[in-house]
């Protein structure tokens, strides 16, 4: 057996020191007299096996060689990938704890893990299901299914990662870019993530998770936070999806609620895309020029955004049961409180949002619509009770504001009479929620 | 910097260490699958499956499926689907360990316990005595915690001699005869033991899944003609209480006899899907529970069992275009049937384990869907 390329151990690292630029660019040949050693990449090859403990090559046969590796790991090691794109024609899986799997290139594009010709491998194209993986400095391509996913692990980190599709924004990609599901103390990172026919960057069920200073776009939703506790979602761009920032509190999953998500200092703009879901899936009726959207959730706190030119709102709150009676298929579930309870939004930057709502808030009626919308839903008339309470601060300037009154939008005048945009009922304080931002 | 660190002959002496250490074996020259002289089996030290099967003498004669005098041979009421293969499964326990008996949980086995399945295709279904195309023996081998149940798979070379142990999954093209006499191919996939541990569980966590009441109650000939597995096991002495009379254990009914088709669409639901469609399992997110408990139309809640519930986040495809995993009367409209029916790689279920549609689980399904009282979800 030779596994020339694959070579374990931590004597490259220690032999070959941190940044590599081996042979002296006389293409495939060494020269003589003092050459610098061949790299664990090949000669001309710069790479930074810091930390490294195996480095693989591309070869004829990457899906076995680096569903080898990954197999042989040992918990605490480094799986670094030389530059090159390694085609991948099945799903790649790990199951060792405390795994780092990197790229060894300076750059986030040189080493690609392209799953083009993926025919074989379900719905998880990259499958994690064990605690403290970290995957970093990647470019993840073409997956069919979902881009990398960890299920079930505490401690996921997904750092300085590109995952895309070369043919754009289709309904054809895989659903989600970044997906740790029923996951503890997410992390994610410094990623650029586009293309998903769901959401991007997607965190689902899962306790303890910071999204920060990611890009997502051309979408269908930028980041989406789905019956998460504990979330922070902070200093991310998101452009050009359908909507770009969600926390939803979904029926008919594991987990029950959401709740305690803090979003700050997003820059979340232009996400005026055509809805690209699947008709049968939840995600395709998000309305398009969604900026921020929160359903059914309880205590989010969203400020310091600056939330521009999303078309159709800058910040929408609604209850789950208004979206299961606008979403075919979307059933209430009796053990899920549908309604988004105490949230709180301040001190954001808005312009330009809501100046041609499209399907269903064109039902509101209202052009150019108010910056922050709530639906009303579950608001009690006894101002001291907590339930379903909205708050926009006490600090002028308030944003423009409307509640659409929500439950009676299929009534003849669509509860205009019962709309109000005034903010002083509004104008109160939500504890803050902490924030491990610097 | 120490040049000779980096040398690819100090890389060749790591790797020969390396791998010396993973196939160090009490013999030298795997034998092939022939009879073997040694009949007791030899477990490998934990960490280091051997590379051979028969370096384990799980079987005086491996090709012929013939076990040692120590390993028990035992057949299951609901098989997993797995692509029209004919499976053997035997089981061993070191001397003087016994099974942990559950009623209705998975059972509980001594370190040291080794589950074994072979996977293979008849020559020709309609008739016996052609034989058998071995692919992979599958071990569960129960080490020490923290490891727990560690996944092996064996390969068979063409010449049904040797099985060695493959780590990153394979693919084998196979010709066979099915049982109505046509000719059938299959690219079967021998998974990487990864794969293993998305049905059987987590590292740490993985279990037997063959291994409970409800699949070992039933008959098998031990030479003395049918006999109750669960008695034989008794007899021997291996259970660690005794358990409750035959027919007061819990049984699933064979998914593809003539029974009731509500308690063989249960049955089914067992033992192909539960394992990730469970409290527990990969796709525990879901909510989609279809293991027996769960699957009860008269204690259970049907919500529970997919009747009018909308799928999680299944992404594109997903759905089919259907919006409710059971539609009580109607199959047809129901994503649970859709995603048996279909192979595209990121729709069909179960997503491993199978590169060829169930077409009696299918029609098992759809009959099992179509006979609860017709109900239109919305
Ligand atoms: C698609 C899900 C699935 C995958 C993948 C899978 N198994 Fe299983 N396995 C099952 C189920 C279900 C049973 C019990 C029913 C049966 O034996 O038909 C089982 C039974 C077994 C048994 C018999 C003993 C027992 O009690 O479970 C062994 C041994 C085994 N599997 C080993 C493996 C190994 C090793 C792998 C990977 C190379 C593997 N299995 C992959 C689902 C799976
Ligand atoms: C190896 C684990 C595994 C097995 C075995 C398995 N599934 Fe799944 N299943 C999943 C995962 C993970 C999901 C969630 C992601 C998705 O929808 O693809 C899922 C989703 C589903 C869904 C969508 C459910 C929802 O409410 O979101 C259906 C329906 C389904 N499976 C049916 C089945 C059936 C029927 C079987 C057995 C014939 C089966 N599955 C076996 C892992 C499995």
């Amino acid at each position: 057996m030779r596994m020339p390329s694959l070579v374990r151990g931590p004597w490259v690292a220690f032999a070959l020191g941190s940044i590599v630029l081996a042979g002296c660019g006389g293409g495939d040949t060494t020269s003589g007299g003092g050459a610098a050693p061949e790299g664990p990449c090949g000669a001309g090859v710069a790479v930074d096996t810091t930390g490294c403990t195996t480095t693989v090559a591309t070869s004829s046969d990457d899906s076995t060689k680096l569903q080898t590796a990954l197999i042989n790991v040992k918990s605490g090691e480094t799986v670094c990938l030389c530059p090159g794109t390694f085609k991948l024609d099945k799903q790649l899986s790990l199951t060792v704890p405390s795994v780092t799997l990197k790229g060894a290139g300076k750059l986030v594009t040189d080493s690609v893990l392209d799953f083009a010709g993926d025919t074989k491998g379900g719905n998880d194209t990259m499958l994690v299901t064990s605690d403290n993986f970290t995957i970093e400095n990647l470019w993840v391509k073409n997956t069919p299914g979902n881009g990398v996913v960890v299920r079930q692990a505490d401690k996921p980190t997904f750092r300085n990662l590109k995952v895309s599709w070369d043919a754009g924004s289709l309904p054809s990609n895989g659903a989600y870019s970044i997906y740790p599901a029923e996951c503890t103390h997410v992390l994610v990172e410094d990623c650029e993530v586009s293309g998903a026919a769901d959401a991007a960057i997607y965190v689902g069920q899962s306790t303890g998770a910071i999204i920060r200073r990611n890009k997502a776009h051309g979408s269908v939703l930028g980041i989406e936070l789905e019956n998460v506790t504990n979330g922070e979602a902070y200093d991310n761009e998101i452009y050009d999806n359908t909507g770009g920032l969600a926390v939803f509190l979904l029926a008919n999953l594991d987990k029950k609620d959401a709740s305690k998500n803090l979003l700050h200092d997003n820059n979340v703009h232009d996400n005026n895309r055509k809805n690209f879901g699947d008709k049968s899936t939840f995600v395709s009726s998000v309305p398009q020029g969604s900026g921020i959207l929160v359903v059914g959730a309880d205590d989010t706190e969203i400020r310091n955004n600056t939330v521009k030119n999303n078309q159709s709102a800058g910040v929408l709150v609604v209850s789950y049961t208004l979206m299961s009676q606008l979403v075919p298929g979307a059933k209430t579930d009796p053990k899920i409180d549908p309604d988004p309870d105490r949230t709180f939004v301040h001190d954001n930057l808005f312009s330009g949002n809501g100046t041609d709502p499209q399907t269903p808030l064109d039902l509101i009626g209202v052009k150019p619509l108010e910056d922050v919308t709530w639906d009303g839903i579950g608001k009690t008339a006894d101002p001291s009770k907590n339930d379903a309470k909205f708050c926009l601060g006490t600090k002028a300037p308030y944003p423009s504001f409307r509640m659409f009154a929500g439950a009676h939008l299929a009534d003849p005048d669509m509860g205009k009479s019962l709309q109000s945009t005034d903010t002083k009922p509004y104008q109160c304080d939500l504890p803050a929620l902490p924030s491990s931002a610097p | 910097m120490n040049k000779a660190f980096a040398s690819p002959i100090r890389g060749a002496l790591v790797l020969v260490t390396l791998l010396a250490a993973c196939s160090s074996s009490p013999e030298t020259g795997g034998a092939g699958g022939g009879p073997s002289a040694i009949t007791e089996p030899t477990p490998a030290p934990e960490g280091s499956p051997w590379d051979t099967l028969d370096q384990w003498h799980f079987f005086t004669d491996a090709a012929t499926q013939t076990p040692s005098a120590s390993v028990i041979p035992y057949d299951v009421n609901a098989p997993l689907f797995s692509d029209y293969t004919a499976k053997r499964r035997f089981l061993w326990l070191p001397k003087g360990t016994k099974i942990g008996w559950q009623d209705t949980e998975r059972w509980s086995f001594p370190v040291g316990a080794v589950l074994i399945k072979n996977f293979g295709y008849p020559i020709d279904a309609r008739d016996p005595t052609k034989g058998i195309r071995l692919l992979e023996t599958r071990l569960l081998v129960h080490e020490s915690d923290p490891a727990g149940w560690v996944s092996h798979t064996y390969e068979w070379d063409a010449a049904q001699k040797t099985a060695t142990i493959k780590v990153a999954g394979d693919t084998i093209d196979m010709t066979w005869i099915d049982e109505k006499g046509a000719t059938r191919t299959n690219a079967y996939e021998v998974p990487n033991t990864n794969v293993c541990q998305e049905c059987h569980g987590k590292t740490g966590k993985t279990s037997s899944l063959a291994g409970r009441t409800r699949q070992w109650n039933r008959d098998h000939d031990y030479g003395k003609g049918p006999e109750n597995q669960i008695d034989h096991l008794v007899a021997l002495g291996l259970l660690d209480v005794a358990p409750p009379p035959a027919a007061q254990r819990q049984t699933l009914i064979d998914p593809s006899g003539t029974g009731d088709v509500g308690e063989r669409g249960r049955a089914y639901l067992d033992a192909n899907c539960s394992h990730c469609h469970g409290v527990i399992g990969l796709a525990k997110g879901t909510a989609l529970r279809l293991d027996y408990d769960h699957t009860d139309p008269i204690k259970g809640d049907s919500t529970d069992f997919g009747v009018c519930k909308s799928p999680a986040s299944a992404g594109a495809g997903g759905t089919c275009g259907l919006s409710f995993d059971v539609v009580p009367g109607h199959a047809d409209q129901s994503i649970l049937v859709c995603r048996m029916e279909t192979l595209t790689a990121k729709v069909t279920m179960p997503p491993v384990g199978h590169k060829l549609v169930h077409d009696e689980g299918v029609a098992l399904m759809k009959a099992w869907i179509d006979a609860m009282p017709e109900h239109l979800c919305q």
